[in-house]
């Protein structure tokens, strides 16, 4: 049974254990809110098992820069600043964790801090022609609306402040995974 | 003739048993001709029991014990061995009858007779022989016919469905109507199925069966026949060790309705059982052939040992695939994972292998 969420997910209902093992290859898309996981339980007439999985995206990460910049949470942008911007409003100081590649060694963790990149955005200007509301993707499709729409030059889901985006050893733009906690 | 009254009771002593045998009682001699029953003659009621297929330590005594209620009325009552005259049965040696017949009290005036020649306290007789034992007595009716026998050790009981004119079941093979019953001799009978190993599927000895747990055990020998028969499932040692018609026979609340086959072959028998969650100590397996058990049974018996396991069995659940991140399962939404579930044994730390469904 699976912790529902509305990621649009179909999620095996059942795993058949053979010589006491089986598989199951579900695809999961979303999470509620800004929890970490997302938990299922395994029982059968003998035993019950609640696990739960973290769940990682996978999005372009641009880095926002805009040194002396407001931010959308009232900050002043600094030289090497650590902190990361969501397409939605309502995150400021979420936790998020970030890699560069999956079992990278250093974990980078920091806060959301401004909103962004592409959406929201009320009107479309020549520097955003995107429109659109709040963009929590890891509560829809896990894929941000940005990504592959034209509007976007770089179909970007995630900012990284300059300090946090040379901590995961990037340059220019790079697909990263990020989480929410710690 | 006798005339027997409800609970009725025969009991008969027969040495050098090695194999099953039958018991019929034919109130009409169609099943049994050397007797003719001159009151019984409209719509008699027969019925024929088994003794339960499997190998007994030789030599060792049988006791037949013989219940009878059927309706009430005057029947003359007739057990044979074997059954020879009832369908065609392999010669299955001499028996003695030796020491003293127990006849139950309303069976007191009941008359004992080998070949017609009236039993003292010991007659020899070679196969084809018959014993006759009658009475009168009134009994009850619609009761049912049950009979037992020892092995030395166990006193091994069975029942048979004995409604008159009953039709053929899987718990009751003969289907007799009008004081005949129909043979349920399958073309090649065969000797009795012989054990020889009852493992898990890693090969270990009297595989543990998890108490509530589909468990797959598989058992190795001979003689199980072509075709799927049953197993039957007792506590070891049990006295009595019932194996009712299911051939599932277990304590009050316990369970075995999944018991199914992955295999059944004359050499190996792969199935999956689920014994009860209550369930504990060593369990007797028997393999029950659709086929006919001749005098030639081998040497070594047909049962088997299960040892249902007190320790629990739990389940865990991982994400096999290579980590993101040293902080538990994870996943990359959007893309499909595997998520792989374990049966284990918590005290062990390993995989149960014998669980499967």
């Amino acid at each position: 049974m699976w912790e529902g969420a509305p990621g649009g997910e179909t999620l095996p209902g059942t795993v058949t254990l053979n010589q006491g093992v089986g598989t199951v290859n579900p695809t999961l898309n979303a999470l509620n809110g800004t929890n970490q996981t997302r938990y299922y339980i395994v029982s059968s007439t003998f035993a019950t098992d609640t696990n739960r999985i973290n769940v990682w995206f996978q999005v372009v990460g641009t880095q926002e820069g805009l040194v002396g910049s407001t931010t959308a949470c009232g900050g002043t942008i600094q030289p090497n600043d650590h902190f990361v911007a969501l397409p939605a409003t309502g995150l400021c100081g979420v936790s998020v964790n970030l890699r560069a590649t999956a079992g990278a060694p250093a974990p980078v963790v920091t806060t959301v801090q401004d909103v962004g990149p592409w959406f929201p955005h009320s009107s479309a200007t020549s520097g955003n022609p995107c429109v659109g509301g709040s963009n929590p993707y890891w509560n829809t499709t896990g894929v941000p609306q940005a990504a592959g729409n034209p509007c976007s030059s770089n179909g970007a889901g995630i900012d990284i402040a300059d300090g946090t985006f040379s901590d995961l050893g990037l340059t220019g733009t790079g697909t990263i995974l990020w989480r929410f906690g710690q | 003739m006798v005339q027997l009254l409800s609970d009725s009771t025969i009991l008969c002593t027969l040495t050098r048993t090695r194999s099953s045998r039958a018991v019929t009682f034919d109130t009409n001699a169609a099943g049994c001709s050397f007797l003719s029953n001159p009151i019984t003659a409209i719509s008699a009621p027969v019925s024929t029991v088994n003794t339960p297929q499997g190998q007994y330590p030789d030599p060792t005594a049988v006791e037949i014990q013989i219940n009878l209620n059927y309706a009430s009325g005057n029947y003359t009552v007739q057990s044979c061995y074997p059954l020879t005259n009832c369908g065609s049965f392999t010669n299955m040696g001499t028996v003695t009858l030796t020491g003293a017949v127990t006849v139950a009290p309303l069976l007191n005036a009941a008359s004992i007779t080998v070949d017609n020649v009236t039993y003292q306290s010991a007659a020899s007789f070679a196969a084809g022989s018959h014993i006759l034992s009658s009475s009168s007595s009134s009994v009850a009716a619609n009761t049912v016919m049950a009979y037992s026998f020892f092995d030395g050790t166990n006193l091994y009981r069975t029942g048979a469905p004995s409604v008159p004119n009953a039709s053929a079941s899987s718990s009751c093979p003969w289907g007799c109507s009008g004081g005949t019953c129909s043979t349920p001799l399958p073309p090649t009978p065969s000797p009795a199925p012989l054990i020889y190993s009852v493992t898990d599927l890693q090969g270990n000895q009297n595989p543990t069966i998890y108490p509530g747990v589909p468990t797959t055990f598989i058992i190795t020998g001979e003689y199980f026949g072509g075709t799927q028969g049953n197993l039957g499932f007792c506590p070891d040692g049990a006295n009595p060790c019932v194996i009712p018609g299911n051939l599932c026979n277990l304590p009050p609340g316990a369970i075995c309705s999944t018991l199914s086959f992955l295999q059944w072959s004359d050499g190996l028998i792969e199935a999956t059982v689920t014994l009860s969650s209550a369930a504990s100590g060593a369990w007797d397996v028997y393999v029950i052939s659709n086929n006919w058990i001749t005098g030639t049974a081998a040497a070594q018996p047909s049962r088997g040992i299960v040892t249902p396991s007190l320790s629990q069995i739990s389940l865990r659940s991982n994400v096999p695939g290579p980590p993101i991140a040293n902080d538990g399962d994870a996943i990359i939404a959007t893309i499909p994972f595997v998520l792989q579930v374990e049966a284990y044994n918590p005290a062990t730390n390993q995989r149960i292998t014998n669980v499967s469904g």
